[in-house]
């Protein structure tokens, strides 16, 4: 080693961290710099690809200054800038990507009712994705593409044509969210306000938008070797989270009852209380029972209650099935006999002790016919 | 204990102290007498264990004084609760004043059906395990027909039982037995008709205790749930009546399982379908016609029942084809028919009047027919007191 190898090498943390002083005054420098570049209708934050371009620049500026330096420059002369250089142009392809759809979210946040307030609206998404879309049609025939070559256009256009196709499979787990989500919200608010019509509509709504969506991936086929047992799993998540909905209605509907029995129990001990007297606690209590019972009771007189609570008690049997299911695929592993194999069990042995009944009578009524000598 | 109205805020406030002060002194030392309670006693009059099949055993009282009725009894019991209801303490049993009044009394205890007897059918209830108790009291006491008293779905059992079988009773007596399912103000009846019972049945096999449990407490569940136990605080002082309550608890909660198969007729053909009182019903492929029923029939019935309806019960007397009926209609509910101080003193005394008068009549008994595993069954009798134990494992015909 040379000597002045040995003196540059000499205090080899020293130097590393004069590097990284360096490298650090540089992305300083950069950040500087790029921060003041205005961009027609776009703040300097939302605009990283100039931003990126110009700090590569400048970082590939300073990466050079440092190639001399012990790390790079002995161990790797050149490479530091060149990767840079080429990292560069391929960084600045997928920024300019992102800049088309920042540049989409401001064209729709613009053509909504509501401008920017309104992006994260259904409608607003959509907008979005779509000039998204075609932003990236526009890009995909820019000049950006053309070093890479016909291919990459031809790459570049399959790639939009699956995005699309994925968005529309995934669009029918999220679109019905997106399309439910203004009711869902107006019924939580107004329920959060006491409005109990509007929670028993927002149950409503909830199901509905999963059975559109989740409640079909649960349910589609499942595919390999573990099908079978996927399958019921997969059910009996489906069939569990009906099972809290029937709760939900069910409960929903119960505490609307309770409701009005409690403002017609308030009324009556304000009757009672006419003329300065105050009911006693007892009073009061026995009020409240015979109010409560008989407003139930009415209400567990009619058919809607009577539907709903099958409802939820068959929910909540075919809850218990599914998951029976999904634990025999577990047990059958297991040296232990499954539920279905001792029904089959059980099956047999009451044919058989019916049989042996049977036969049994009909042994005691020869014997009675042998006992009188017929 | 303040029931009367207060005319000050001050007043009132002390009033309600009183009470608190009240209700915690007799929650306390109502506590002291909970835990020092050991068992429960129920089921106190003595009697044997005479037959068994499977699950299901027959019990013979034993007689309590001179027997006035010349023909014996035969209870049948609901397949939902235990048959001890009606012999829950002694100053308050149905049996024990049956017994008094002269009576030779036999009761079938159904058991706690197992997941082993989820395919067991109305009909094997009905035809098999109570014809077979029928048969052994028949052999057993030389009596050609015997009297049959039926409670609540045992009494709908014992009219089905009756009608197919009329030549092996004597007297019939249904107890607040469920015959017309037709019923608006029955919130079991409204509520049956929803209900998917090849669900139920399928998912649990043998339908658990618990799930009629909630059944019945949602009936009048501000009462059963709520003031139920709030009541309890005003009599946990007095041990003897914590001693009751605690009796009932134990009943009321004693619930066994319901065999699948035998609940799915029950709900489909009676609840739903209410083929009994249309002439529908098949039992093991026989039809049962209530006109077939021409034994003397006596009613009862409750009119405060919200279990079993009045509605439910008051057609039998008009529907079957005897000529001698009677309906007996007491102002009381369900578990007051059994427990009551009313019916201590009605009923029982109507029941044994009128089973001893018709009763009268009824020829000698022959020779007791019982074969020797019969007799075996009663030399293998357990213990004569306090049958609290679930059944033993095994189902041998001893």
């Amino acid at each position: 080693m040379s000597e002045e190898q040995q003196g540059k090498g000499g205090d080899p943390l020293g130097q590393w961290l004069q590097f990284w002083q360096a490298s650090a005054d540089n992305w300083q420098r950069a950040v500087g710099q790029t921060a003041s570049n205005p961009a027609a209708g776009v703040p300097d934050w939302l605009n990283p690809a100039d931003s990126w371009k110009q700090w590569t620049e400048k970082w590939g500026q300073a990466m050079g200054q440092a190639q001399g330096g012990p790390i790079f420059g002995a161990a790797m002369p050149g490479a530091a800038a060149d990767t840079l250089g080429r990292m560069a142009p391929g960084s600045e392809l997928f920024l300019q990507m992102g800049q088309r759809w920042l540049q989409a979210v401001l064209e729709s946040a613009a053509k909504g009712p509501g401008g920017a307030g309104e992006m994260l609206s259904p409608d607003s998404l959509q907008e979005m994705q779509a000039v998204w879309q075609q932003q990236l049609a526009k890009f995909a025939e820019s000049a950006a593409m053309q070093p890479f070559g016909p291919a990459a256009s031809t790459w570049m256009g399959g790639v939009m044509n699956l995005s699309a196709l994925g968005q529309t499979v995934g669009g029918r787990l999220s679109v019905p969210w997106g399309d439910a989500a203004r009711d869902l919200g107006v019924a939580w608010q107004q329920a959060l306000r006491g409005d109990h019509e509007a929670l028993r509509e927002f149950t409503k709504t909830w199901k509905e938008t999963y059975n559109k969506t989740y409640g079909k991936l649960l349910q589609a086929p499942m595919l390999g070797s573990g099908r079978e047992p996927q399958e019921r799993l997969m059910r009996s998540l489906d069939a569990y989270v009906d099972y809290l909905a029937a709760i939900h209605e069910f409960t929903t509907a119960l505490e609307k009852v309770g409701r009005q029995a409690g403002g017609r129990w308030i009324a009556k001990v304000q009757d009672l209380s006419t003329g300065g007297a105050i009911p006693s606690h007892r009073t009061i209590y026995r009020l409240f029972l015979s109010t409560f019972e008989e407003n139930y009771a009415e209400v567990f007189r009619s058919k809607e209650y009577s539907v709903l609570q099958a409802r939820m008690v068959d929910a909540g049997l075919r809850f218990k099935r599914r998951l029976d299911g999904a634990l025999e695929d577990v047990l059958e592993a297991l040296p232990v006999p499954t539920d279905s194999e001792m029904k089959e069990l059980y099956q047999a042995f009451y044919e058989l002790r019916r049989t042996v009944k049977q036969q049994q009578r009909r042994i005691d009524e020869l014997e009675r016919l042998v006992a009188k000598g017929q | 204990m303040h029931k009367n109205p207060s005319k000050t805020v001050d007043e009132a406030l002390h009033n309600f102290s009183g009470d608190w002060v009240d209700v915690n002194r007799k929650y306390l030392t109502g506590m002291e007498h909970l835990l020092s309670m050991r068992d429960i006693e129920v089921d106190n009059s003595p009697k044997t264990e005479v037959f068994r099949e499977d699950k299901v055993r027959l019990f013979h009282y034993e007689p309590v004084g001179e027997q006035t009725c010349r023909v014996p009894l035969l209870i049948s019991y609901a397949l939902v609760n235990r048959y001890y209801m009606m012999d829950l303490q002694s100053d308050r049993s149905l049996i024990g004043n049956l017994l008094r009044g002269g009576l030779d009394i036999y009761i079938i205890d159904w058991g706690y059906p197992s997941k082993m007897d989820q395919f067991l059918t109305m009909e094997d209830y009905i035809q098999g395990y109570l014809n077979n108790c029928v048969d052994f009291v028949r052999g057993e006491t030389g009596h050609d027909a015997i009297n049959l008293l039926g409670v609540c779905q045992g009494g709908t059992f014992s009219t089905i039982y009756t009608a197919l079988n009329p030549d092996k009773i004597k007297n019939l007596v249904c107890m607040v037995a469920p015959i017309d399912f037709r019923s608006e103000d029955g919130l079991l009846n409204i509520w049956a008709q929803d209900i998917d019972v090849d669900s139920l049945v399928d998912t649990y096999g043998v339908v658990p205790g618990w799930f009629m449990n909630y059944g019945f407490l949602m009936l009048k569940p501000f009462q059963l749930i709520i003031d139920k136990y709030v009541s309890m605080l005003d009599i946990m002082h007095d041990r003897e009546a914590l001693s009751n309550f605690v009796r009932m608890e134990k009943w009321i909660f004693d619930s066994p399982g319901q065999a699948g198969e035998t609940i799915r007729k029950f709900i489909k053909d009676l609840y739903q379908g209410n083929k009994l009182i249309k002439g529908e019903l098949e039992i093991g492929g026989e039809r049962v016609d209530l006109k077939m029923l021409t034994c003397p029939l006596l009613n009862i019935y409750g009119t405060k029942d919200h279990l079993v309806p009045p509605e439910c019960s008051r057609p039998l007397t008009d529907l079957v084809g005897s000529k001698d009926t009677e309906a007996m209609e007491l102002p009381i509910g369900h578990i007051g028919m059994y427990v009551s101080s009313k019916s201590q003193k009605v009923l029982a005394p109507r029941i044994v009047s009128w089973l001893t008068e018709r009763s009268a009549t009824a020829p000698a008994p022959q020779k007791a027919k019982t074969n020797a595993k019969t007799k075996a069954a009663a030399k293998h009798a357990s213990a004569p007191r306090a049958d609290n134990a679930k059944p033993r494992p095994g189902s041998s015909r001893k």
